[in-house]
C-alpha cells in the first residue's frame, strides 16, 4: 500500500476526511510514521477540509487553513473549554460552600432549640411528675 | 459485447454497458464507435474479473431500478408504492453488497485501487479508497506502520522531533 502514488495517497486522505473516518489525530499519527506520510498529511488542502468540519464558520480566517492554523485554532478551542469547565467548577464549588454554611446554621439553631424545649419538658416532668412514657415519646430529650 | 484483454492475456466478453462504468472505456468507445477490443496493459486477469463482478453488478441494479420506475410510470398511482419500496431496498442491499465485495486482503485493495484509477472508474475508487481510510482509522503510528509494511527513515533525533511537533492531537 505505501507504494501507491502520492495523489492516490492525498485521495484516500481526503475521502478519509470527508467521510468522517479520519480526524486530526490520525493524521497526526501519520506524520510521524515517516518522511513520506509526514510530508502527505501536511497538505493544508486536507486541513482546510478538517477545519471546515470540525469549526464552526462564523470563525473568519485571515490566512487559508493549514496544519498550523488548525493547530493553533484547536489549542485555543482546548483552551477556552477548559476554562469555561474551570470557572464553572469554582461557581458550583461557591454554591456548594455557601449551601453547606446555610445548612450548618440551621441546623445549629435547630440543636439551640432541641436543647431548649428539652429543658423545658425535663422542668416540665420535674415539676408535673409527668409519666416517663410521655418523655419517651419526645425525641431529643437527653434525661 | 466488447472484449476486454488483461495485461496476462486474459480476454472477457462483456456488455458495453458494463465495460462503460470505466471513463476511459466510455471515452475510447466514443471516439471510436467500431472498437470491439480493448487491451487493458495494466490490470491482470485475476484483478480484472474482480473489477468486472463490480461494475456487472452496479449497472444491473441500475437497470433494475430504471425498469422498476418504468413500471411505475405505466401502471398510475396505484401500484406506486411498491417500485419505490423496491428501489429502496435495491439500494440497501447494494451497499451491503459493496461492504462484502471490499472485505478483501491488503495486497488485493492496493491492486483494485490502482486498478479504478487506471480505468476511472468513480465508484470503485471512491469504494476503495475509502476501505483504505478505515484501515488508517485510529491506528497508532505503530500499527499503521505494522499494517502496511512501512519502514520509519526518521533518525531517532528527528522522530524525536516529530513527535514534539505532534502531541497536541494525542491529548
Amino acid at each position: 500500500m505505501e507504494y501507491l502514488p502520492d495523489d492516490i495517497w492525498h485521495r484516500i486522505l481526503q475521502v478519509g476526511i470527508q467521510k468522517k473516518r479520519l480526524n486530526h489525530v490520525d493524521l497526526c499519527s501519520l506524520a510521524v510514521v515517516n518522511n513520506r506520510f509526514d510530508q502527505l498529511s501536511q497538505d493544508p488542502a486536507l486541513w482546510a477540509t478538517l477545519f471546515s468540519r470540525d469549526f464552526s464558520s462564523i470563525f473568519r480566517l485571515s490566512q487559508s487553513p493549514s496544519k498550523a492554523v488548525y493547530r493553533h485554532k484547536h489549542v485555543v478551542t482546548r483552551d477556552f473549554h477548559r476554562l469555561r469547565q474551570k470557572r464553572e467548577f469554582e461557581r458550583r464549588k461557591r454554591e456548594f460552600e455557601s449551601e453547606k454554611f446555610r445548612l450548618k446554621q440551621e441546623f445549629q439553631g435547630e440543636q439551640v432549640r432541641i436543647h431548649a424545649r428539652s429543658r423545658l419538658i425535663n422542668l416540665a416532668r420535674v415539676e408535673l411528675k409527668l409519666p416517663d412514657v410521655i418523655v419517651g415519646e419526645c425525641p431529643g430529650i437527653n434525661l | 459485447m466488447i472484449t476486454l484483454t488483461s495485461s496476462d492475456g486474459v480476454q472477457f466478453d462483456v456488455r458495453e454497458a458494463v465495460a462503460k462504468e470505466s471513463q476511459i472505456i466510455r471515452d475510447m468507445i466514443q471516439d471510436d464507435c467500431v472498437i470491439t477490443n480493448i487491451p487493458l496493459a495494466n490490470v491482470n486477469h485475476k484483478i480484472l474479473s474482480i473489477v468486472l463482478e463490480y461494475c456487472q453488478m452496479h449497472v444491473d441494479k441500475t437497470e433494475m431500478e430504471v425498469n422498476a420506475s418504468k413500471h411505475q410510470t405505466t401502471t398510475g398511482e396505484g401500484s406506486s408504492s411498491v417500485p419505490v419500496a423496491l428501489k429502496v431496498s435495491s439500494n440497501k442491499n447494494l451497499n451491503d453488497w459493496d461492504k462484502e465485495f471490499i472485505n478483501v486482503d491488503l495486497d488485493t485493495l492496493y491492486d483494485l485501487i490502482l486498478a479504478a484509477n487506471y480505468l476511472n472508474i468513480s465508484g470503485l475508487l471512491n469504494l476503495t479508497t475509502q476501505a483504505a481510510a478505515d484501515i488508517i482509522k485510529g491506528k497508532t503510528t505503530e500499527e499503521i506502520r505494522a499494517t502496511f509494511n512501512i519502514k520509519n527513515d526518521f533518525t531517532p533525533e528527528e522522530e524525536a522531533a516529530i513527535r514534539k511537533e505532534n502531541p497536541w492531537a494525542f491529548e
